[in-house]
């Protein structure tokens, strides 16, 4: 069974927090997109239960996060940089969301979502969060998204 | 002593070896692989004291990593810093010899009570 709202927040601020060592704060659901650009990575998880765990990261807060995590300035990330921070964040949130679930899963690589995926959450229910450097959302979307 | 950090993802590979360093282990090297038939190479040419290896990664897993490294021959220390953590992986983790098994997100402090029971 997919953990709830309250857990899924749990599993978000201790991945970001535990990784990049700065707080995050739940703002709202149900918010409108974000300004683009952003980057959006996906996991999938498959077997008892399926469906996709999609994040959602606008390119200044993958900049920040990246910069702190490699001891760079912003300017100095590269897109590359950006694309690895959110991928493995993504995967670790993928990976503690499939740890709560019953029975037995396959837990994908990440990777980037495709545009009906894409096209799909942003009007699907999202955890908002803010963070230093900007602000992420993160979508669970239960059943087969691609 | 040499300690080799496998994942696929630059940023883990990172990450770990600042928890490393963090938790107060910094005097050892650190090497790198990013999968695991890089990392099979990288053991036959620095023999190191520890390899600690991701579950999930293209080419070859994690797990079927340690059983080739075993099938070679090698009897390195092995331990498991991965994003997924359930019982029958622990379970396979642990008959397949690893010494310990930490679930992402981890601390400086988890990763030095992991290593602390492997290094000297």
């Amino acid at each position: 069974m997919l953990p709830d709202a309250d857990a899924l927040t749990d599993i978000a601020r201790n991945v970001w927090e535990s990784t990049l060592g700065f707080a995050i704060l739940e703002t709202a659901t149900n918010r409108a997109a974000f300004p683009a650009p952003h980057l959006w990575w996906a996991v999938d998880i498959s077997g008892h239960w399926h469906g996709t765990v999609l994040l959602c990261v606008p390119e200044g807060t993958a900049r920040h996060a990246a910069a702190v995590t490699f001891d760079r300035a912003p300017e100095q990330v590269t897109s590359t940089d950006t694309a690895d921070i959110v991928a493995e964040l993504t995967n670790m949130i993928g990976g503690n969301i499939k740890g709560q679930l019953g029975g037995t899963n396959k837990l994908s690589l990440p990777r980037v979502a495709s545009a009906e995926e894409i096209a799909r959450a942003e009007v699907a229910p999202k955890l908002w969060f803010n963070c230093p450097g900007g602000e992420f959302a993160m979508t669970v979307a239960a059943g087969s998204a691609r | 002593m040499k300690i080799l950090i496998v994942d696929d993802s630059k940023v883990t590979r990172k990450f770990i070896g600042r928890c490393i360093r963090q938790a107060g282990l910094g005097a050892h090297d650190i090497e790198e692989a990013e999968n695991g038939l890089e990392a099979l190479k990288r053991v036959a040419e620095l023999a190191p004291d520890l390899v600690v290896t991701d579950w999930n990664m293209p080419h070859m897993t994690g797990i079927d990593f340690l059983h080739q490294l075993r099938s070679s021959g090698s009897q390195v220390n092995v331990g498991f810093i991965t994003s997924e953590g359930t019982d029958v992986m622990r379970h396979q983790a642990k008959e397949g010899g690893a010494r310990f098994f930490i679930t992402k997100p981890f601390t400086p402090e988890s990763v030095r009570d992991a290593l602390q029971q492997v290094l000297p």
